[in-house]
């Protein structure tokens, strides 16, 4: 391996190893992703049963009505755990891969550590790597599970109730695509916002701020204003990349090391 | 052979002006101590002299490359480079040894290299039995060690020290003491900022004065010594002065205890003005002898 990739690689194997040695950020990487990959689930599960039909008809209108009641609530479930559960779903890599990358270059401002690294013989853009290499695998990984264990658990129960697995499908597989371009795009914000502020607080507040569209893509869903489909998420793979290229060769470019420490 | 020289450096912060006009040269295997009181600038001109800042104008050369207002040092600059700030810019959560590794992995160093690099520098600080302890354990003092071995991991050429002996205790900044001097003997040049004056006369090749972002004085430390020294005189009197001949000794520069009264002169040809500014005050004098300066222990 060149030089270059053994020092992003040695940063990033210490970023994350610095990170998981703390039990506070056990909470965030564990307790979203088990409430989003077991307690929606559930949720759905739980929904569909009990209410699918009353809801299918608010949502889905004339397309529920014109089905018999087993098929309004398959079709209210596929409806659900795809246009509106899916981009609830994206949220979950965003908020895991912010919370990690918050700390990266402001963690490192805050504990006075920045001195020691940005007097080494590294390149900007093994720092960026590094950095980003550190929040983006546990993100992806977390993310991979999450996905897998929400898609066993609902194709248990549509399987059991219907014969049908709905996972995987073309639409999940696109979102499952996006998440990575998703969660380098959050990272290499959150990584540049995170080389300009002074702590880590400041540097999670506005990383906040990036995961606010993804979350207001379920109300748009609910409320029939846009459907989440398979072309629109291939789309989004192709703006995501554009965007995700953009942010991260800026951040580089532009990159300062004496804001680090000044 | 200079290995860095500053030319006219200065170096703002908004509207603040940390540094002017800075010029100084740092030879191999020199030592140099920057000497100041807090706010004078000791802690930007060492971070610029290890391409932490970057200067607001003037050049710096460093290892026969220039560098210009605004240009970073390259990668091969800083890998001759060893920086020991006024933090210790160690990871807590990790080890000792996870510490070691990582930096030495920055300067491309295995892992074993590192270790017994490592090992080897710790047992001579004699902080050996802290290698697998986790860093936020240890004290100030074991830190400031740890953080001189993670600047030394890559054998600089160049070590740049802000006030290392800081947290130690006596005997601790003794031995670090002897590990620098060591290091000129192996042809690293090193750069110390310090506040204890006792510290240049046990360190000092060449010295800095600095005061308010600018050098007040340079050179080595006789040459420095003679220019601030002149003489010092200790007239004994036969009676202690009352209080308005105690003013009027301090208005002259006097330092009076009891009997004795101590005055600096240029030189010894302003003794007898001095004698006869004595008696004018109806002072006594019994006898006035020179005194030799001692600077922290160095004469």
């Amino acid at each position: 391996m060149e030089k270059e990739g053994k020092v992003a690689l040695a940063i990033a194997t210490k970023d994350m190893k610095e990170a998981f040695s703390s039990i506070d950020i056990y909470g965030p990487m564990l307790g979203i992703p088990l409430f989003f990959a077991i307690l929606l689930p559930i949720f759905t599960v739980y929904v569909s049963q009990y209410a699918g039909l009353q809801i299918a008809e608010r949502i889905l209108g004339p397309i529920a009505v014109s089905q018999t009641g087993t098929l309004n609530k398959l079709v209210f479930i596929k409806y659900f755990v795809t246009n509106v559960l899916g981009p609830i779903f994206l949220t979950m890599p965003v908020i895991t891969a912010s919370v990690l990358a918050a700390d990266s270059f402001a963690g490192e401002k805050e504990r006075k550590t920045a001195e020691a690294l940005l007097v080494a013989p590294i390149k900007n853009s093994d720092l960026f790597f590094g950095k980003i290499l550190a929040s983006a695998l546990p993100a992806f990984l977390i993310t991979l599970a999450v996905f897998a264990i929400y898609a066993v658990i609902i194709n248990y129960f549509t399987l059991g109730s219907y014969g049908v697995a709905l996972f995987p499908n073309a639409t999940w597989l696109l979102m499952l695509a996006d998440s990575p371009l998703l969660i380098l795009t959050t990272i290499g914000l959150v990584v540049v916002i995170s080389s300009r502020v002074k702590g880590i607080k400041e540097a999670q507040q506005i990383s906040a701020l990036i995961a606010l569209p993804i979350f207001l893509m379920p109300f748009i869903a609910v409320f029939n204003i846009f459907s989440f489909s398979a072309v629109f998420f291939g789309i989004l793979f192709v703006v995501l990349a554009l965007i995700c290229f953009a942010i991260l060769f800026t951040g580089i470019k532009k990159f300062n090391r004496e804001s680090m420490i000044a | 052979m200079a290995i860095l020289e500053l030319k006219s450096i200065s170096k703002n912060f908004k509207e603040v002006r940390a540094l002017e006009d800075i010029s100084m040269s740092v030879e191999k295997g020199s030592i140099t101590v920057v000497i100041g009181p807090n706010g004078a600038g000791k802690s930007t001109m060492e971070k610029i002299m290890a391409g932490l800042y970057t200067q607001s104008s003037g050049a710096i050369v460093a290892f026969g490359k220039r560098f210009e207002r605004g240009e970073e040092y390259t990668p091969e600059i800083r890998e001759k480079i060893g920086y020991v700030g006024e933090n210790y810019a160690l990871y807590d959560n990790l080890t000792v040894k996870a510490n070691l590794e990582f930096f030495g992995a920055l300067y491309g160093i295995s892992k074993n290299e590192a270790d017994a690099a490592a090992q080897s520098m710790l047992r001579e600080l004699d902080a050996i039995e802290f290698f697998d302890r986790k860093v936020g354990t240890l004290s100030r003092g074991t830190k400031q060690k740890i953080a001189l071995c993670r600047a030394l991991i890559n054998e600089p050429e160049l070590l740049v020290l802000d006030e290392p002996t800081a947290f130690l205790d006596p005997y601790s900044a003794e031995t670090l003491r002897e590990k620098i001097e060591a290091l000129m003997h192996a042809n690293t040049a090193v750069v110390y900022a310090t506040q204890r004056l006792e510290e240049l006369g046990r360190l000092a090749g060449r010295v800095v004065l600095l005061n308010k972002g600018r050098i007040i004085a340079k050179g080595t430390l006789e040459e420095l010594l003679d220019k601030i020294r002149g003489i010092r005189v200790e007239a004994v009197l036969l009676n202690a002065p009352n209080q308005e001949q105690k003013k009027a000794l301090r208005k002259i520069g006097a330092l009076v205890t009891g009997n004795r009264a101590i005055i600096n002169v240029k030189s010894m040809k302003e003794l007898p003005s001095i004698s006869s500014s004595l008696v004018a005050l109806g002072l006594k004098v019994a006898t006035i002898s020179y005194l030799d300066y001692d600077l922290g222990g160095m004469k």
